[in-house]
Parts: structure tokens; sequence; C-alpha cells
């Protein structure tokens, strides 16, 4: 590999692809932006609303957790079920106040709402740490969020994965990874059987046609809401999570960018599947991170940016030979119409 | 005239929906202007009138889509001014769309199924907390379904996505989909148009059938005049936003407002006086 590589202009060495870390880094990214893109998954392809602020609900997510573990002292498990609450609470409020929107209102609507919540993390320092991030008020306040989550970490490492020869250093985040996947696993199990319901089948008419689905008796608006609700839920795990892989949350983790990731998963992954949304983001966060490994002749911000290059590459791929994602259902393809 | 032997029982017949001088407009056109009739209960009336008469306005507005601006609507006794179109359908009042709305991406029964009242499944509390709640349901909406699917010659293709249906089974799905809501009075938006006569005649059997042996009424905005006089008891005529004349088939086929009317012209003949005959409001579209 190395004699090949020194051959060729570029050289690109593929050695990051058999190291531990590197695949359980892959993995958690994976793990956390796939039950964000749940979210998504939910809004876009069940119910045909389009929501571009998920980055909003996960950054409300993971700093109210935080707030309420550093500032208030609140027990992990309690605080993580409380963000979620409380993100879900605000899923409902920018619903009632923009779901009669057209679509494309309440898009915008949405990211605005993306970017009150990330300016207002970044302008308020003294509960969120502002541009520092987390740390600052961590270290105000001696208490660390991570702190309840080490000690879970640290269980499962010296009684699960040490027994096993899975406790060395490079297996650091093994314990994240699993706790994510898992999460990850029974949300999409459960998703998968709640739009099999016939709740999820007012929740595909409404995606159709709203009017038809109006016309039969269903309250359109107040699937649309609970739909909102639980993407902002799944944005708000995604978001402590995120939090936890972290160590320190600083608004940028939350730019309306994290969004799009979300949906080039989704395209990826193919709408109407939950499956898809797992092995888009795998895929997205394989070469996302892949090529930071990529030695070019380049400036760092360059090789950054040619990370999306090549996303949006395999995006146009997909869109000219596999328009409906690896999973999708061409005949479930409605959005657009 | 005599005034309808044929159609005594159904005039005689209570009313389920009343509507009195009910007004809607958009901007500065007034496309319903103070219409008024009633529909007898277990009926079939159709509504007819030149393009632009309001006859789908007049649809929206009863059925919630449009909130009228004044007038009232009664159903079954009870006002329906203002409620909104979930809370109509509830209500027992059905519709079907002018363009059909066949639930493409859902397969044939899936559109069926999700018409049915009273599924406790469509609750996320209740699917949770009761879970042989609504599956018993849902067993009981799935043979319904089958066995209306099959008298509507659609059984055959109950798990295919509706998307693949042609544009007359489409028709026939929306009917049958309307019927699955268990409605007590269902209005059409131009059902014939774009069916091949032979799937029309068989929707308008299923119409007499389910006025005879379910009361079931019937509302339906149509454009051939041989399934308006041949299978309505009644016949309101719109021009212009108003109900010009209401009345049994062989009244209305020789009144001369409605030929007016309906043949769009408004300036050789308006010397009957009558206040609402056409041509009142001068250069609207």
């Amino acid at each position: 590999m190395s004699a090949l590589a020194e051959t060729l202009p570029l050289a690109v060495s593929f050695d990051f692809l058999t190291a531990w870390d590197f695949w359980i880094g892959v993995g958690v990214l994976a793990g956390v932006y796939g039950i964000f893109t749940l979210g998504l998954q939910i809004n876009v392809g069940y119910t045909g609303i389009i929501n571009f602020g998920q980055a909003g609900f996960m950054a409300m997510g993971a700093y109210s957790a935080i707030i309420l573990i550093v500032d208030l002292g609140i027990p992990t498990v309690l605080a993580l079920l409380l963000s979620t609450l409380i993100t879900m609470a605000a899923g409902l409020l920018i619903g009632i106040s923009s779901l009669r929107l057209r679509a494309d209102y309440f898009a915008i609507a949405t990211i605005a709402f993306a970017e009150i919540i990330r300016l207002t993390a970044r302008n308020a320092r003294d509960l969120t740490g502002g541009n520092q991030g987390t740390i600052s008020i961590e270290l105000d306040n001696d208490r660390f969020y991570t702190d309840g989550w080490f000690e879970i970490s640290n269980w499962v490492r010296d009684n699960l994965l040490d027994p096993i020869g899975l406790g060395g250093p490079e297996f650091g985040s093994l314990p994240l990874l699993i706790m994510v996947w898992s999460v990850l696993a029974v949300l999409v199990v459960v998703l998968n059987r709640l739009i099999e319901t016939p709740w999820g089948r007012v929740l595909r008419a409404v995606r159709e046609d709203e009017d038809a689905a109006r016309a039969l008796g269903k309250n359109a608006f107040s699937y649309k809401l609970q739909s909102l609700a639980i993407a902002a839920a799944l944005g708000a795990m995604s978001g402590w999570m995120l939090a936890l892989s972290l160590e320190s949350v600083n608004q940028d983790a939350f730019e309306p960018l994290f969004t799009f990731i979300g949906y080039g998963i989704l395209v990826l992954g193919g709408l109407a599947s939950f499956a898809g949304v797992m092995v888009g983001s795998v895929i997205l966060w394989t070469v996302l991170e892949g090529m930071r490994f990529l030695e070019l002749p380049l400036a760092a911000d360059k090789v950054a940016a040619l990370r999306f290059v090549l996303v949006g590459l395999i995006l146009i791929l997909l869109m000219a030979f596999r328009p409906q994602g690896i999973f999708g259902k061409r005949e479930e393809m409605v959005i657009g119409e | 005239m005599s005034e309808g032997s044929a159609t005594a029982a159904a005039v005689e017949a209570p009313p389920i929906l009343e509507l009195r001088d009910v007004w809607k407009h958009f901007g500065g056109i007034h496309a319903v202007a103070g219409a008024t009739f009633s529909i007898s209960q277990g009926s079939i009336t159709a509504l007819i009138g030149p393009n632009g008469a309001g006859k789908t306005t007049l649809f929206n507005v009863v059925t919630g889509f449009y909130r009228a601006d004044r007038g009232s609507i009664m159903y079954e006794g009870s006002s329906v001014f203002g409620k909104s179109p979930h809370a109509v359908a509830r209500l027992g009042m059905v519709r079907t769309f002018q363009i059909t709305k066949a639930l493409a991406a859902m397969p044939v029964i899936d559109n069926m199924m999700l018409a049915a009242p009273e599924q406790p499944g469509e609750r996320l509390p209740l699917l949770v907390a009761r879970p042989m709640g609504w599956r018993r349901r849902e067993a009981e909406v799935r043979e319904q379904a089958l066995e209306l699917l099959s008298t509507f010659d659609l059984d055959g293709k109950a798990d295919d996505y509706a998307g693949t249906l042609s544009g007359g089974q489409r028709k026939l799905l929306e009917l049958a989909r309307a019927l699955m809501a268990q409605p007590r009075m269902v209005l059409l938006d131009e059902p014939m148009a774009g069916i091949n006569p032979t799937l029309g005649r068989r929707l308008l059997e299923h119409m007499q059938d389910l006025r005879a042996n379910q009361g079931v009424t019937f509302l339906f905005v149509e454009h051939d005049m041989d399934v308006v006089m041949n299978h309505s008891d009644e016949i309101v005529v719109m021009a212009q936003g108003k109900v010009i004349v209401q009345g049994p088939p062989e009244a209305v086929r020789s009144d001369q407002r409605v030929i007016d009317a309906y043949l769009g012209d408004t300036s050789t003949n308006d010397a009957d006086g009558d206040g609402s005959a056409p041509g009142g409001e001068a250069g609207r579209p």
C-alpha cells in the first residue's frame, strides 16, 4: 500500500481504515446523526413537512441537558429526560405558531428558529459559555456534565469490555458507541412499528394530500404537530449524545450545515425508510471523516471543503442512478408534487 | 307542472342540509352570493350551473374548506358554519374532489382503511394503552374495506399503490373511500368526469343502492345532462353565486331561467322580472 502511495502524485494513506478509534468515532457520529435524521424522516418522509430546524432542536437538547446538570445539579438521567421534554415543548410551540404556513414558508420559519437558538447560545455567555463552550460554566460550577455518563461508561468498560480485551485507550468511546447504537436500533424498531399503525397511516395520508385526509375526518394539523414534536424529541436525544461525545459543547456544533448533513443522509438512505437513515448516516460519515486523512498538497480548509464536494458528487450520482435513495421506494416519492 | 309525484317522498322528508343566504367572496368576486336551498334526507340532488357559478366554492364552504362570510349552514339540525373540514366529516358529511385525491403513494387498501371512523389506533395514547382495541378495530375495518372494494370491482387491486389505478378507477376508489367513512351525506364533485360510461353507470347504481338501502343522501355536481335528468330527484341550479331554481328534473328542464343561465345568455331574455335572474351583477367574470 505505502509503495503504491509513494508513486502517486497525491499521497493517500488508507491506514486509518484499519484503526479502531477511526471506526468507533465514525460509528458514534453516524449513530448520533442517525437519531437526528430519524426526526427528519418522520417529518419529511412520512408527514411531508419540511423541517430545516433540526439542528436547533439538537442544540436545545444539548444545552438544556447541560444547564440542568451543571447549573442545577440535576442527576444525569433525569436531566436527559427533562431536556427531551423541554425540546418537545419548543417543537409544539414552533409548530402551533408556524405549521399553518405554506410548506416552504414553514421551512424558513424553522431555520430561523434554529438560528435563534444557536445565536442565543452564542451570546448568553453566563448560561452556555458562549463561544468558549460549556467548559467555562462547568469550571465555574466545578461540575462537569459528562461526570454522570463517565461513571456509567467506566463501569461498562471495567466490567463488560475489559474482560473481553476491549478496555484499552483506543476503545475509549466504545461504551458511547454501544449506547448510541442501542438507542438508535430501538428507535428504528419502534418507529417502524409506529408507522404501520393506524396513526402512521394518517401521517402518510397527510404527507400526500392534507385536504384528502381532512375530508375523511382527520385533523391534519394535529398530526403535523405530533410529527414535529417527535422530531424535536429525536433532535434533543441526538443533541445530548453529541454533547457526551464532544465533552464540551460550543454553538459551532449546531450550524444549519448539520441540518443539511441530515438531509444528505435522508436522500442517500431514501425517503420513507428508517433503516435507510442508519445506512445513509454510516456512508456519509465514513466519507466525511475518511476525507480528513487524505494528504493532499492543499491547505487544510481546502481539504475540508473538498469533503463536501465529494458528498455533493455522491448525491448527484445517486440522483442520476437511484433517485429514491438506497432504501427508498420510488412509488412513495411524493415530495414536491 | 305537477310538483313531482315521483319526488314526493324525497321532498317531504326532513331536510338534512339547509343553507340560508350564504355568502363567500374572494377579493371583489362574490363566488357564492346569497345561496339558499335545502336538501331532503335520503334524496339524490344534482347541483348544476355554468362554469364559475360557484358550485365548487359552495362545496368547499359547506364542508368547511372555506369559511363562509355569512349565512347559515345547518346539517342535521345543527350549525356547521365555521367548523373545520375534519369536524364536518366526523359529523357524517363526506365529500370527494373535482380532481381526484386518491392517495397515490399508498396502497388501495390503506386508502380505504384510512377513512374508517372510530379507530382508536389513530391516537398515540390509545395506541400504546390499548393495543388490543385498535387491532380488533383494524381487522373489522379491513373486512369492510375489502367488501366495499369488491362491490366496486377493485378488490383485485387492494395491495397495489393507488397511483397505479386508471382515472376512472381512482374516481371509484374515492367514492368507495368516502363510503368507508360511514357518511349520512355524500357530496360528489363531478363524479362522472373522465370515467367511461360503464364505470359511470356502476357508480350511479351504487348511489341508488346506498340511498335505497342505507338512506344515504347525495349531492353531486355534474355537467352531463343525461345523468342529471335521469338520476336525480331534485336539481339545484346555480348561476353567478346564487341558486336560481330548485326543483324536480321535469320542472328544471323547461325553466326559462335555467336555459338562459346555462346557455350563458343573459342579454336576450331577462324580461321575466325575477330578481334572482342572472345578470344582476354586471361585469363579473
